[in-house]
C-alpha cells in the first residue's frame, strides 16, 4: 500500500502537467492525466468522480492565490455546440524573467527562452531592491519575513552576491519580538483574507482587560510596534491596538474562503501613520505653544517637531502643537529637561510644574 | 480603495514546501551538482529538511507516465545534489503575492525614508513598481494598501541618507552632533561602520576620530551630515551585536547599573520589556545597566510620578535637578 498522495506532491503534479503544455488543457484531459486525480476520477463511482474533481478545484484555487498563474480558457467546439473549460500555464507568466545589470553582457552560449525577458538593473537599483528586501526581512516581527527571504533568492539567481550587498543596517528585536510576531501572523492573515478576529485586549489607561471584536483593517509598524487598525464591532468605531498587548488572537474560523467585510472606501492606513502619542484620541485637540532652548530647537526643527511659531535672536525657537492627549505630551516635555517650557496655555504650564514637583519631591528624600 | 471578494494567499506547510523544491530544481539542474548544505541554507533550513522534500517528491511508488517523478531525475548523495529535468523548473517562478508584497513593502519603507528628497523618493517608487510588474505574479498594490511602515527615520531623511550612503562606501563623514547636556552641537568627523534601529530610533555604530574609539550617534541629534574626502576600512574584529543588549543598542564599556521602580499604574507596560522584580505594593523594580546617563535621567523624567530612581544615590540627585530646573523654567 502506497503512501496517500500529500498536497505538495498534488501541486507539483498540476504544475508540472501544465506548464509542459503549450496549449490549453481541457479539464477532462487533466483528470484524465494527472495521477492525483486520475486515480479517483477513472472509477465508476460519481462521488468519487465529484471529490476528484473538488480536490482539482481547490488545488487550482490554492495555487492561484499562491502566485501560480493558472489562466482559465473556455473555447468551443462540435460546431459551437459545446464549450469546454481549459487551463493554462503560460510559461512567460510562470517564470521569473532574466535579471541582469546594466553594465554587464548578457552571458554568452546559454539558451535563454526569449519569451522569458529580460530585466535590465542599474547597480544602484539592484542595491535599492537588496535593501528593500533587507528591511522586509529584518524588521521586527514582521510577518513576511520568510517571503521576503525567499524573494531575495529569486532575485539573487542571476545577479551576483557584490550586487545584492544591502546597505550595512541592522534592527534589533525588542524583548518578547517572538510573541509578538505569534499574534501578527494571525492578524496578517485574517486582515488579508479579511476575517473578523477576537483578542483580550489590554489597555494602557484604564488598565483593564477587555474582550474585543474587529474587522482588521490594516497593521502599522512604528517606533518600533506593530499595531493593529480596525473596526471595533462592540464599540462602533475605529480603534488602534497595540499588537504587543493582545492575547489570544483568534481569525474566526466560520466560511474560510469568504471575507467577513468590506473595507470602506474612504479608509486610509496612512492616516494612522506617524502620530505621536498626544495626537491621538477623540478629544478636541488643544493647541500648546512651547519654548525649546538652543540647541533643543535646532533638533526640534530637525525633527519636525510641532510647527514653527518664532524664531528667537538667541537661538532658541517657539514651536506649536495640537497637543489631544495631555499626559503624554507633558511626560515628553518633562524628559527635556528643562530645555522645553510651555508658554501656553497657563493650564498646561501649572500642569508640567505640578509634575516636575512631584518629580523632584520623589528623588529628593529617602525612599522608602 | 474597497477590495474585491479576491482569495487571500495561505500560508501553508505545503506552500513552502513547493516554494523550496521549485527554488532547488532551479539551483541545482544546472551543469554541476549543488552541494546540499549550501542549498539548505540558501533556504534557512536544515539539509534533512531539503532530502526530505527531495524524498517526497521521488518515493512516489505508483507514478504513471505524465506525472511529476517522470520530468525529475534527482541524485542526492548527502553531500551533493543534482537534477536533470525535462527542460522545466530551471528558472526560478515569479515572485509570490506575498513575496512582492515583502519587496513591495521594503521599498515603501526605504521611500519613507527619502521624504526630504522628493525626487529621490519618487524615483524609488517608480523602480518598485517597475519591478514588482516585471518580477511578481501579480503586482502586490491592494495588499501594500493593508500595511503601513514608519520606520523612524528622523526629520526628512536627509541626514540618515548621507549616513547610509557613507556606510555602504565606507566614505568618512562630518557631522554636527548635539550631545546630551552640551550647550551647543559639535563638529566631528566619524566613520559610520553600520547603523542600526532599535527602540523606535536610529543610530550610527562609527568610529569617532575626535575620541578615536567606536560611538553611539543618536541620528535625530545629528543636526547635518556631509561626506568628506577618505574612505574607511571596517576594522576585522568590529562586531556590532556587542553593541546589542535588552531590545537596546548601547555601549557596555561605560555602563553604570542603577535600580528604578515604576507604579502599579504603569507596571503591566514595564513587564511588556523584560524581567521585573515585583513587590508587595503591585510596584515593579528593573535593574537597568546603560552607558549614558542622560538616557536613564530623560527615561525616568518621561515617566513622570510613576517612576523613581532607587540606586545609585548619584543619579536620584541628577534626576531631581533635572526635574528642579524644569520648575525653575515655569517660575
Amino acid at each position: 500500500m502506497s503512501e496517500p498522495i500529500t498536497k505538495f506532491q498534488r501541486w507539483l503534479d498540476l504544475i508540472a502537467y501544465l506548464v509542459g503544455h503549450k496549449y490549453p488543457v481541457a479539464v477532462d484531459q487533466i483528470m484524465e492525466n494527472v495521477h492525483a486525480y486520475r486515480v479517483k476520477w477513472r472509477t465508476e463511482d460519481e462521488t468519487d468522480r465529484a471529490t476528484a474533481r473538488r480536490t482539482f478545484e481547490r488545488d487550482k484555487d490554492e495555487l492561484r492565490a499562491l502566485g501560480i498563474p493558472i489562466e482559465t480558457v473556455r473555447f468551443q467546439i462540435n460546431y459551437g455546440r459545446e464549450e469546454v473549460e481549459a487551463y493554462r500555464l503560460s510559461e512567460k507568466n510562470f517564470y521569473l524573467p532574466y535579471l541582469r545589470l546594466v553594465h554587464q553582457a548578457s552571458p554568452s552560449g546559454e539558451r535563454k527562452p526569449y519569451y522569458l525577458g529580460e530585466v535590465v538593473l542599474t547597480e544602484e537599483e539592484a542595491r535599492a531592491a537588496a535593501d528593500a528586501l533587507h528591511v522586509a526581512s529584518r524588521l521586527p516581527s514582521f510577518p513576511f519575513a520568510r517571503e521576503a527571504r525567499s524573494a531575495f533568492r529569486k532575485l539573487a539567481f542571476d545577479l551576483s552576491a557584490e550586487s545584492l550587498e544591502p546597505t550595512p543596517e541592522l534592527y534589533v528585536d525588542r524583548p518578547g519580538a517572538e510573541e509578538v510576531l505569534e499574534r501578527l501572523r494571525p492578524l496578517s492573515d485574517a486582515l488579508l483574507a479579511r476575517k473578523v478576529v477576537r483578542f483580550r485586549y489590554h489597555g494602557i489607561y484604564r488598565g483593564e482587560a477587555t474582550d474585543r471584536e474587529v474587522r482588521p483593517y490594516g497593521l502599522v509598524f512604528q517606533r518600533g510596534n506593530w499595531y493593529l487598525v480596525g473596526h471595533d464591532v462592540g464599540r462602533d468605531a475605529i480603534r488602534v491596538f497595540r499588537v504587543g498587548r493582545m492575547e489570544n488572537v483568534k481569525q474566526n474560523k466560520a466560511r474560510p474562503h469568504t471575507p467577513d467585510y468590506e473595507i470602506p472606501e474612504n479608509f486610509r492606513l496612512d492616516d494612522y501613520l506617524d502620530r505621536e502619542a498626544w495626537e491621538l484620541g477623540d478629544d478636541e485637540p488643544l493647541r500648546a505653544e512651547v519654548l525649546f532652548r538652543f540647541p533643543r530647537s535646532l533638533w526640534a526643527e530637525r525633527n519636525g517637531y510641532g510647527e514653527l511659531v518664532e524664531e528667537r535672536p538667541d537661538g532658541s525657537a517657539v514651536r506649536a502643537f495640537d497637543v489631544r492627549q495631555v499626559n503624554p505630551f507633558l511626560r515628553w516635555l518633562l524628559g527635556m529637561e528643562g530645555n522645553a517650557e510651555v508658554l501656553s496655555p497657563a493650564e498646561l504650564r501649572a500642569e508640567l510644574q505640578a509634575m516636575a514637583r512631584e518629580v523632584v519631591a520623589l528623588h529628593g528624600g529617602e525612599v522608602a | 480603495m474597497a477590495t474585491s471578494g479576491t482569495k487571500a494567499p495561505e500560508r501553508t506547510t505545503a506552500a513552502e514546501q513547493l516554494e523550496r523544491f521549485l527554488y532547488v530544481v532551479a539551483a541545482a539542474s544546472g551543469k554541476a551538482a549543488r552541494s546540499l548544505k549550501e542549498l539548505a541554507e540558501a533556504l534557512g533550513v536544515e539539509p534533512s529538511q531539503v532530502t526530505r522534500d527531495i524524498e517526497e517528491v521521488m518515493a512516489r511508488e505508483d507514478y504513471l507516465p505524465a506525472g511529476t517523478v517522470d520530468a525529475f531525475q534527482i541524485t542526492n548523495d548527502g553531500r551533493r545534489v543534482h537534477i536533470w529535468t525535462t527542460g522545466q523548473f530551471r528558472r526560478p517562478v515569479r515572485l509570490s503575492p506575498l513575496e512582492a508584497l515583502a519587496l513591495g513593502l521594503g521599498f515603501r519603507v526605504l521611500a519613507a525614508g527619502a521624504a526630504g528628497s522628493p525626487e529621490r523618493r519618487e524615483e524609488l517608487l517608480a523602480f518598485a513598481r517597475r519591478l514588482e510588474r516585471d518580477v511578481a505574479s501579480s503586482p502586490p498594490e491592494e495588499l501594500l494598501e493593508r500595511f503601513a511602515v514608519d520606520d523612524g527615520t528622523p526629520g526628512d531623511g536627509s541626514v540618515r541618507a548621507v549616513l547610509r550612503r557613507a556606510a555602504a562606501e565606507r566614505r568618512r563623514c562630518r557631522i554636527a552632533y548635539l550631545s546630551s547636556g552640551r550647550t551647543r552641537p559639535d563638529e566631528r568627523v566619524v566613520f559610520p561602520y553600520v547603523l542600526g534601529y532599535a527602540n523606535g530610533a536610529w543610530y550610527a555604530i562609527a568610529h569617532c576620530t575626535k575620541r578615536d574609539e567606536v560611538r553611539l550617534f543618536r541620528l535625530d541629534r545629528i543636526v547635518t551630515a556631509e561626506l568628506v574626502d577618505g574612505t574607511f576600512d571596517v576594522p576585522p574584529g568590529f562586531d556590532p551585536s556587542a553593541y546589542i543588549a535588552g531590545g537596546r543598542l548601547y555601549r557596555a564599556d561605560e555602563e553604570i547599573e542603577a535600580v528604578v521602580r515604576y507604579s502599579p499604574r504603569i507596571a503591566r507596560w514595564v513587564r511588556e520589556r523584560g524581567p521585573v522584580e515585583e513587590l508587595e505594593d503591585g510596584s515593579v523594580q528593573v535593574r537597568l545597566r546603560v552607558a549614558d546617563v542622560h538616557w536613564l535621567v530623560r527615561h525616568v523624567l518621561e515617566h513622570g510620578a510613576d517612576a523613581q530612581v532607587v540606586e545609585p544615590a548619584e543619579l536620584r540627585a541628577e534626576v531631581a535637578r533635572a526635574a528642579e530646573r524644569v520648575v525653575g523654567r515655569g517660575e
